[in-house]
């Protein structure tokens, strides 16, 4: 990943991007800052649809629960009324869009953060002055991720390999094939983590206080500019009481 | 049978990399093919497009001249067995038996009446008689290799597809792995993936090589 | 008479009371510039050896374990891990377990970045390295995306640039193909030409062509292999 952008400079602008949608509640503001994260992911050379489509059946549960939360919610102006019971109201519908949009403000975080190598990440929060451990054990939990879900998915395969119909099963057995994933790839995963613990250790991993870097990153003009943008406009949102 | 699985003008690039170029074959149902290359020539790549693992949008891959592309994977499966490359991802229950017993439970289409029968000849083909009870997590590298490539034999596919299997074999589990599939010879279709030479002339009987692509 | 680099000297172990005798009493040792091989079946102990000759066992890993591990005369028993680590550079058998990053550039840096090696110097191995196994056009590369073989090449590469002066390969070719094998061993052959000791352990014996000396381990006994190679 050759990105022009400094990881400081994401870094900075997801965290502008986040606290303004963990303040604010106003729907209007929130959507704002979506679109404006999509953008700017876009502009960093992101994949948001991608994302979206590798982590779909996890938004359906998340989806479900949104709706769930703005059907119980009693307080406010009934929207939608259905034989007198009220489904929907202002409040509730209000509640769950906040959600919505907090949410999608954090996955667009994500994929800002992902368009610098993961390499590039450890050293801009190096020169940020945090420890390297702390960098490098952020970034080897974010590589364990998608390393879970291709197992999950591999495993998940390899049910269907042996010719079980899945779609067919009925939901206890479905269940029980979920557990018969879930096992051997917590298993799997776990006995991966001793052996890359075990395989930094050997290749001098904290020997020293110190190390040197190939990497050095410097802050460019555009950093500067970027930077000061987001700050004074996350300054004007919070001082003009938008929130 | 003839044509089992049928090839034709296969192109497929992965991560916007061409893998390969105008792949064809054609495989009957009894034969031994074997397929030798270089590191990253694609080997293991064309075996997931014949089981449908990745999906192709520039030839054809027919199975019993059904498309692929129309199939799902547990139909795929039903036909042809696949032995992963890492056997780790194809043993998923906690004894040998229950891993056996496994498709006999989920799947609506065999006779599970056979079961104990069948489940009894794998062991005493396999020589695994001794693991039955053994604990999955246990097992050695060459006891999973077995145990997976048992459990997919029960499936009763026409074919079979191996990935690699001599990695990390030693030579006397090589020996065994050879008499196994020595059993099945002219009964069942095998394609052997593999950079191992020896072993690959020892079993096929034809044996093609794939570089650059092609 | 060349250096002792490694040596292993009346070596026990066992996983604990119940489980069998994995090793019974192994003596070893490794000279500079030479290269040893060590060959037995799966379960034979072969791996347990080099984990307790790199300080795994009994550091990382527990058991029974009696005997000493010197490393030019210094019991590795008094080192810690990273200290080690500048002395003795291991390849284990699975890559995945062992590449962290998503360019190869970026984990062949790793290591001598972690012993303080000064930038120009590490940009200097990594290209040195690159040469020696022929991956120049892997270099900015998704070690991930690699095939099993390539991968295996990117994490002995990884370990060849942190310069030690031991090497230990636990059947560090189980995946690679021939023309790959052929790299790794001019590698590996150039490598012991420069003073290095190296250990390697395999299945098949036709990878360890190059060692000057075989042994078997068989039934936790380290005997010197009489046979010949074909």
């Amino acid at each position: 990943m050759n990105n022009p952008i400094d990881p400081r400079t994401k870094l900075f602008l997801v965290l502008c991007l986040s606290t303004i949608g963990l303040m604010t509640r106003n729907i209007l503001l929130l959507f704002s800052i979506s679109l404006v994260g999509l953008i700017i992911s876009k502009m960093l050379g992101g994949d948001f649809f991608v994302l979206i489509k590798r982590i779909r059946k996890i938004l359906y549960i998340f989806f479900f629960i949104v709706i769930i939360q703005s059907i119980f919610t009693r307080q406010g102006v009934p929207l939608i009324n259905v034989g007198g019971f009220e489904l929907v109201t202002d409040v509730g519908l209000n509640r769950a869009l906040g959600y919505i949009f907090r949410v999608l403000i954090i996955i667009i975080s994500g994929v800002i953060i992902s368009t610098s190598s993961e390499r590039d990440t450890i050293q801009g929060i190096i020169q940020l002055g945090l420890p390297y451990e702390f960098a490098f054990m952020t970034a080897i939990g974010i590589k364990f991720l998608p390393l879970l879900m291709e197992e999950f998915k591999d495993t998940y395969l390899a049910i269907q390999l042996r010719g079980i119909n899945i779609r067919k099963l009925n939901i206890s057995e479905r269940f029980k094939i979920t557990s018969y994933i879930f096992i051997p790839v917590v298993a799997s995963t776990l006995n991966k983590a001793k052996k890359i613990s075990i395989s930094v250790e050997n290749r001098g991993f904290r020997a020293y206080d110190r190390r040197t870097s190939i990497t050095s990153l410097k802050l460019k003009y555009r950093d500067y500019l970027i930077i000061m943008i987001s700050l004074t406009t996350a300054f004007a949102v919070i001082y003009f009481k938008w929130i | 049978m003839k044509n089992f699985i049928v090839i034709k003008n296969l192109d497929f690039c992965l991560d916007s990399k061409p893998i390969l170029k105008n792949i064809n074959l054609t495989l009957d149902s009894k034969e031994f093919i074997s397929i030798i290359g270089s590191n990253g020539c694609g080997k293991t790549t064309l075996s997931k497009l014949i089981m449908g693992i990745y999906p192709y949008t520039k030839g054809s891959i027919k199975i019993e001249n059904r498309e692929v592309s129309e199939m799902s994977l547990f139909e795929t499966g039903r036909k042809i067995g696949y032995l992963f490359q890492n056997p780790e991802k194809q043993i998923f229950t906690g004894t040998v038996y229950e891993e056996l017993s496994f498709t006999y439970k989920y799947r609506e289409d065999i006779d599970k009446k056979k079961k104990e029968r069948e489940i009894q000849e794998i062991l005493d083909t396999f020589d695994i008689g001794y693991l039955k009870n053994k604990s999955t997590f246990f097992l050695s590298q060459g006891e999973k290799q077995r145990v997976a490539l048992a459990s997919v034999l029960l499936n009763k596919p026409k074919f079979l597809i191996l990935d690699e299997p001599t990695t990390g074999l030693d030579y006397k589990r090589k020996e065994i792995l050879s008499e196994i599939l020595d059993k099945y010879k002219n009964k069942i279709g095998v394609l052997l993936i593999s950079h191992d030479y020896e072993f690959v002339k020892k079993h096929s009987q034809r044996i093609m090589r794939l570089e650059g692509g092609a | 008479m060349n250096d002792i680099l490694l040596q292993g000297k009346n070596i026990y172990f066992r996983y604990s009371d119940k489980s069998p005798q994995i090793l019974k009493n192994i003596n070893i040792g490794l000279q500079s510039g030479k290269i040893i091989g060590i060959v037995g079946l799966s379960g034979s102990g072969k791996t347990t050896l080099m984990q307790i000759l790199n300080g795994i066992i009994p550091k990382k890993i527990q058991g029974l374990y009696e005997g000493r591990v010197l490393i030019k005369g210094e019991d590795i028993s008094k080192k810690e891990m990273g200290n080690i680590s500048r002395e003795i550079g291991t390849v284990f058998q699975d890559p995945d377990t062992q590449i962290i990053f998503s360019c190869v550039e970026d984990e062949m840096a790793f290591g001598p970045e972690n012993l303080c090696i000064e930038k120009e110097d590490i940009l200097k191995k990594i290209e040195e390295v690159l040469d020696i196994l022929d991956i120049k056009h892997l270099r900015y590369r998704n070690p991930n995306k690699l095939s099993g073989g390539e991968k295996q090449l990117v994490v002995i590469a990884s370990i060849l640039t942190l310069d030690v002066n031991i090497l230990i390969l636990d059947e560090c070719m189980s995946q690679i193909d021939d023309k790959g094998k052929v790299l790794i061993k001019k590698g590996i052959e150039k490598l012991r030409d420069s003073g290095k000791g190296i250990i390697m352990v395999e299945h098949d014996l036709d990878n360890l062509s190059i060692a000057d000396d075989i042994f078997v381990l068989n039934e936790g006994e380290l005997k010197i292999f009489e046979g010949t190679l074909v």
